[in-house]
Formats: C-alpha cells, structure tokens, sequence
C-alpha cells in the first residue's frame, strides 16, 4: 500500500472523517435541506397547478365572454330586427293615419266649400231680392199715378171685409 | 174710437165713407189720416192698436220674404 502512495492513516481518519460528516450532514443538515427542496417542490407544483387553473379560468372566462358576446349579438340582432319591424309598422300606421286625416281634411274642406257656396248662394239671393225689391218699391212710387193708387185703394176697400 | 189710417195720398170723403162702413165705425169715432208716400199703394189701419196692414209696401215685404 505504502508502495502505491497511500498512507493507510491518513485514509482510515480520512473515512472516518467522511463517516462523520455523512453522520453529521444526514442527522442535521440532509432532513431541513430535503425538507426544504420538498417544500419548495411543493410549492413550485402549486404554483404550476395554479397557473394551469388560471389558464383554464382565462380559456373558461374566454368562451364565456364570446358566449356572452354571441348571445348578447343575438339579442341585439332580434332587438333590432323588433325594432325595425315595429318600426315599420309604426311607418304603415301613420301612412294610413295621414291618409285618412288627409282624406277628412279633403271630405271637411269640400262640406266647407259646399256650405260657403250655400251660404253665399243665399246671401246673393237674399241680396237680388232686396235690390229687386227696393227697385219695385222705387218704381211703384215713382211710376205709380195718383188714379192708380186711387184705383188700388178702390180694389183694397172692395176686398176688406166689414168688421162687427 | 180713434181710427188712424196711413195712406200714400189724403184719402177723399167717398174713400173714407166706404171705409167706415167697412169698419163699422160709428159718427162719434174720428179717423185720422196720414199721408205717407213710403206706403206707395194701398193703406195702413190702426183700429184702437189693432193694425190691419194693406199697405203695397207690405205686400212686397211679404213677397220679398216668400221668395227668400
């Protein structure tokens, strides 16, 4: 051995030195350090579990949202399409209103115009009767001679009949 | 009684005579007589308010008022 450079001494204490180091490292150095790498370990697979769950939740909150999104497309399409249907309807509605005031006004515009030309017929009427009357009136005292009044006022007494 | 008479000239006594046999006024009743030229023919009696109108004034009124 001594031939080979090793001095069997120094290699006993040198096994006994490691003997005591691994003694000392695995009573109190190996546990707290596995311990502590198992925690870490631990921890690191909670972390990537959590990531994986966010992920999840994001892909989850993501068709949600387009869920959501499509849904509320839908909902605005129908609304819309309601909309312009009501509308639509609303526009008919008032085209027939319009057409049936537009037709009264026409109907009370016509009954008007009938009546102002009623009324102005006899008003004209009402007029040519008091000319011709005061023309008569005129023309009977102007033309009328006294014989002929006499003879009137004859024709009058003859025809009054005797009061009691 | 009073009697008044409208007429378009002063009415002469045989007029008035006929008149009062019509009426049968009596000699104690007087008629008045106005001459009213608006009349144009005809008379206007006015027997004690009651007014017999045979005016030709009227009877165009009333012509007037049939046609209208």
């Amino acid at each position: 051995m001594e031939s080979l450079g090793i001095d069997i001494k120094l290699l006993i204490a040198q096994i006994i030195n490691f003997g005591l180091f691994f003694y000392i490292f695995k009573k109190y150095l190996a546990k707290p350090f596995a311990s502590f790498m198992s925690d870490e370990e631990k921890r690191e697979k909670e972390k990537e579990r959590m990531i994986e769950d966010l992920k999840k939740k994001e892909e989850e909150l993501t068709v949600s949202q387009n869920k959501a999104k499509n849904l509320m497309k839908k909902e605005l399409d129908i609304a819309l399409k309601k909309v312009k249907e009501d509308a639509g309807r609303l526009k008919a509605n008032l085209i027939v209103e319009a057409k049936k005031e537009s037709q009264a006004i026409i109907v009370k515009g016509k009954k008007q115009i009938e009546v102002e030309r009623a009324e102005m017929e006899r008003e004209m009427k009402k007029k040519i009767v008091q000319l011709t009357g005061l023309v008569l009136e005129r023309s009977f005292s102007s033309y009328l001679s006294s014989d002929m009044q006499k003879e009137v006022n004859k024709n009058v007494l003859k025809n009054l009949p005797k009061l009691s | 009684m009073i009697v008044q008479i409208v007429s378009s000239y002063k009415l002469d006594n045989d007029e008035l005579t006929v008149l009062r046999e019509k009426l049968s006024l009596k000699e104690v009743d007087t008629i008045t007589n106005i001459v009213d030229r608006s009349v144009i023919a005809g008379m206007i009696i006015n027997l004690d308010g009651r007014v017999i109108d045979l005016s030709f004034k009227t009877q165009l009124k009333n012509l007037q008022k049939f046609v209208l």
